[in-house]
């Protein structure tokens, strides 16, 4: 590489540095506190958050479900007269898998690590707002200072739990956390708790999703009330929990021709992002936040993308178009990944994203035969009775990662329900779906299509129509590997043992498909930050985590200094806990 | 007069001869027993696939694929503690107040003793435990201690299919919990494909739980013993935690304790050597230097602490 081109990637890497944050994870608390639009569903959300009861905040990834938990639980730090609030993530669940293949009691190990991350985010809470700022919660257990941090580390990075570990595990019981949340509560001038239990849908462990749902039921009480976020469609509460009897769900996701959606993301722009939108016509603004479907971290994602391509006056319409394509690639791109982590699912997904295509097309068609009349097809309609198993999981699968949003469904006559679905705004853009028959592209004219009301039946099609109009011949099924021993194929999804070799058939951990992606492909670094890792022979994830020091070893190669160190492992770190949650 | 042969009730036939001699052959491939079991239970397993072919098995064959199981169970058990007592000097030292039958004392080769010490059987919770205790083992691991209500249930269901064609008799009943099993006293043991499969894995993943905390106990305890100078055993060699010295000691737990031709198979011999020197590191450490407090103490003139 020649020092010109070097000095360019550093240039590059600068304006990677720069960029803000979107996920609101990682946004500061003061951000949270100003930066958030408040309307009356934003309201009557953080209502339910602190209120008594259990909530499910249902939503796809990104729909601003952290983002309501953590303004929550800062309303419930600031003000008195609320809960006392605790906040925790869950995110990291699929970092503990491993155990399952070590230990017999791995769910038990879960169930500890869950309640150790409650008691976590109970001292945060204590800390701020009643004891002192060194309050230490294994006093509440008399073990030392840290112990309790320890055990989610060694947990977490699947090291040996030393005995004092094992102690704690034992120790840690619902009962024991129940006492010690009513009692910090009290202490803290609350008469109650509310627990705010984000990346709760845990949708890629079946096994530790039971174990969750046994400890919510128990949780549960007048005194403490459990809020998890979760995903439409594939969260999985199985036969011992009965979502609608436990709690109530409440939708995180703001439907785009719900009123205040425009002035909603507006506010979120001129609060987190304004720089964004300078020099961004009205018609354009509009369509990012059409294009964004609900989701405030696309819009502002959208906003810095059409700002880096620092487009001319006459040359914004083309940019915001091929912005919001690539918005369209990456959702896909986002919804395949699924399948590069979870093999069985490949062919399902790669359905999915054919059966997709299959119902932009449909609205296409029938937004060309609406273009003289002043109505809008963005609904798809579907007979309840044309769903099996597989296309549901398939459809769901669409919904958790954002590209189908689910509608109420609507009878239509008599043992006729149809189930409903909005695909994707971007995706709809993208195939032109609103500029029926025009040759240029007029932003204000697909605004406009866009702002018309919505026909009064949904687009009908059944599932074999769809398939048959795309081209799709194979089968839903689920890819099942096959026997790791013989390589036989397996019979079903519930077998145990080989039929040929008698083996027992052990699926290859999640989290170990995870660490073996490639490096290359960790979003946020550039093209000079991977070729100088590839040359230390770190090219997949799990290679750098694997490392002992891993910010001290990054530091042994040339040009890598702690900047460019510390980068390189928040990028990967952000990649895994998105490729894990 | 002659009489006529009055039939019997049930008409019989002559009694074939049965050559008990001719019933076993000799295997000649030694595996580790943990390799042993795997094999058997997986024979098992393509026998009822093949018998069952996806539907339910019936009764009998139920009763028969539990039998098996649990005799794979205590083939393991009883294979792998005769051997340890070959190849580790504490287990040896902790059986050496047993007692031979004086005819497996003559006829049995010297390193096939150990294996008349646990003729008896492993197929309680109770008396697993007194054969662990033989060797020392005398407190399990919590993981095993888990585990062991879950076998000792599989351990009720084979001594109804052993001794009662599978029917429920009232001790059983009563050792598995009257108030939720008093109802099914008399009735027959019939499982589904999915149940059958369940106690498969069960029985598989308690056995590999005993195998690593075996493994561990009577490995770790060699270094505890070695670096605990009140120890009554007297060792004649020491770990030197250099891997080219030590292999000759550590391979024969590792051949003893790995999985070798099932899958997924254990770590390499050295990987597992590392791993053991890795988890005794800090605890050699800390022994020694306890020891040398003590004795700078001792020079001192000070009481030990």
């Amino acid at each position: 590489m020649t020092g010109t081109s070097e000095a360019d990637d550093l240039e590059f890497d600068e304006i990677l540095d720069d960029s803000f944050e979107e996920r609101a994870d990682h946004v500061k608390e003061a951000v949270i506190k100003s930066g958030t639009a408040k309307d009356d569903q934003f309201d009557d959300i953080v209502k339910a958050l602190c209120a008594k009861g259990l909530v499910l905040l249902v939503g796809p990834r990104g729909c601003g479900k952290t983002h309501l938990m953590r303004y929550a639980w800062l309303e419930c730090v600031d003000h008195k007269d609320r809960p006392f609030g605790i906040y925790t993530s869950l995110n990291r669940y699929l970092s503990l898998e491993p155990l399952s293949r070590a230990r017999t009691d791995a769910n038990g190990l879960f169930h500890s690590w869950v309640l150790a991350r409650i008691l976590e985010g109970a001292q945060e809470t204590y800390r701020r707002i009643g004891g002192p700022t060194d309050y230490d919660i294994g006093s509440e257990f008399d073990i030392g200072p840290g112990r309790l941090e320890k055990l989610v580390k060694a947990l977490e990075r699947n090291f040996q739990l030393d005995e004092g570990d094992e102690a704690l595990h034992r120790e840690l019981s619902i009962e024991a956390v129940k006492r010690v949340l009513t009692d910090l509560a009290a202490r803290s001038g609350r008469t109650r708790t509310v627990l705010l239990l984000d990346d709760a849908a845990l949708t890629l462990s079946p096994a530790f999703m039971t174990e969750f749902l046994d400890i919510l039921r128990v949780v549960k009480s007048p005194e403490i009330a459990p809020k998890c976020s979760i995903y439409p469609g594939t969260t999985v509460f199985g036969t011992r929990f009965h979502a609608d009897h436990e709690g109530r769900f409440v939708t995180a996701w703001t439907a785009v021709d719900s009123p205040g959606y425009g002035a909603m993301m507006q506010t979120i722009a001129e609060r987190r992002y304004p720089e964004g939108l300078n020099g961004i016509t009205p018609e354009a603004s509009t369509l990012l936040q059409y294009a964004a479907f609900g989701i405030p971290r696309a819009y502002l994602t959208l906003l810095r993308a059409v700002q880096a391509a620092k487009p001319t006056r006459s040359g914004l319409t083309n940019t915001v178009t091929k912005v919001i394509r690539s918005h369209r690639d990456n959702r896909i791109r986002e919804f395949r990944s699924l399948g590069e982590k979870v093999v069985e699912l490949k062919t399902l997904i790669r359905v999915g994203e054919s059966f997709f295509d299959g119902v932009v097309s449909a609205m296409k068609d029938r937004n060309g035969e609406l273009k003289e009349k002043n109505e809008k097809a963005t609904v798809l309609g579907i007979e309840a009775e044309d769903f099996d198993p597989m296309t549901s999981r398939m459809v769901d699968l669409l919904a958790e990662a954002g590209l189908l949003y689910k509608e109420e469904a609507v009878s239509h006559g008599p043992d006729r329900q149809y189930r409903r679905f909005i695909p994707h705004l971007a995706a709809l853009i993208a195939a032109r779906a609103f500029s029926p028959r025009e040759r240029g592209t007029s932003l204000l004219s697909i605004v406009e299509f866009i702002s018309r009301p919505n026909e009064k039946h949904p687009v009908r099609r059944k599932f074999t129509t769809v398939f048959a109009d795309q081209g799709v011949k194979e089968s839903l099924k689920l890819d099942l590997p096959p026997c790791q021993a013989c390589g036989e194929p397996r019979n079903s999804e519930k077998q145990k043992f080989c039929q040929n070799c008698g083996t027992k058939l052990v699926d290859e951990l999640i989290y170990s498909r995870i660490m073996a992606m490639q490096i290359n492909g960790v979003p946020g670094l550039t093209p000079f930050l991977i070729s100088k890792m590839e040359s230390a022979s770190i090219r997949t994830v799990g290679a750098l985590r694997a490392l002992q020091d891993p910010g001290s070893e990054l530091r042994k190669i040339h040009l890598i200094a702690q900047a460019r160190s510390d980068r390189i492992l928040t990028k990967v770190e952000e990649y895994v806990d998105e490729m894990m949650s | 007069m002659t009489s006529v042969a009055i039939p019997p009730l049930v008409e019989v036939q002559p009694l074939p001869s049965i050559d008990t001699t001719r019933l076993f052959k000799l295997m000649g491939e030694v595996r580790s027993p943990i390799d042993n079991f795997i094999a058997n239970t997986n024979a098992i397993n393509v026998i009822l696939a093949g018998a069952t072919n996806g539907k339910d098995p019936s009764p009998e064959l139920c009763s028969v694929v539990v039998l098996g199981y649990l005799s794979a169970v205590e083939t393991y058990f009883r294979t792998l503690l005769s051997r340890l007592a070959h190849i580790d000097e504490l287990t040896m030292e902790s059986l050496g107040q047993k007692q031979l039958q004086f005819s497996v004392a003559m006829k049995r080769p010297r390193e096939s003793l150990a294996e008349a010490l646990f003729e008896d059987s492993f197929a309680s919770v109770k008396e697993l435990k007194i054969r662990l205790g033989d060797i020392g083992m005398s407190r399990l691991p919590d993981e095993i201690e888990a585990a062991l209500g879950t076998y000792e249930s599989i351990c009720h269901v084979r001594h109804c299919c052993v001794h009662r064609f599978g029917y429920l008799g009232n001790k059983n009943a009563n050792d598995l919990g009257m108030s939720k099993h008093h109802h099914l006293i008399g009735g027959l043991f019939s499982a589904s494909t999915d149940d059958l499969a369940n106690i498969a894995d069960a029985l598989q993943v308690f056995v590999k739980t005993c195998n690593n905390h075996i493994f561990k106990f009577v490995t770790e305890r060699t270094v505890t013993a070695q670096n605990d100078p009140k120890h009554k055993y007297e060792w004649g060699w020491m770990w030197s935690w250099k891997y080219k010295a030590d292999k000759r000691r550590f391979k024969p737990y590792y051949d003893l304790f790995a999985l070798v031709v099932g899958r997924p198979a254990s770590v390499e011999l050295k990987e597992a050597y590392r791993q053991f020197r890795e988890a005794n590191a800090s605890k050699v450490a800390a022994m020694t230097a306890r020891r040398k407090a003590h004795a700078m103490r001792e020079a001192d003139g000070r009481p030990a602490g």
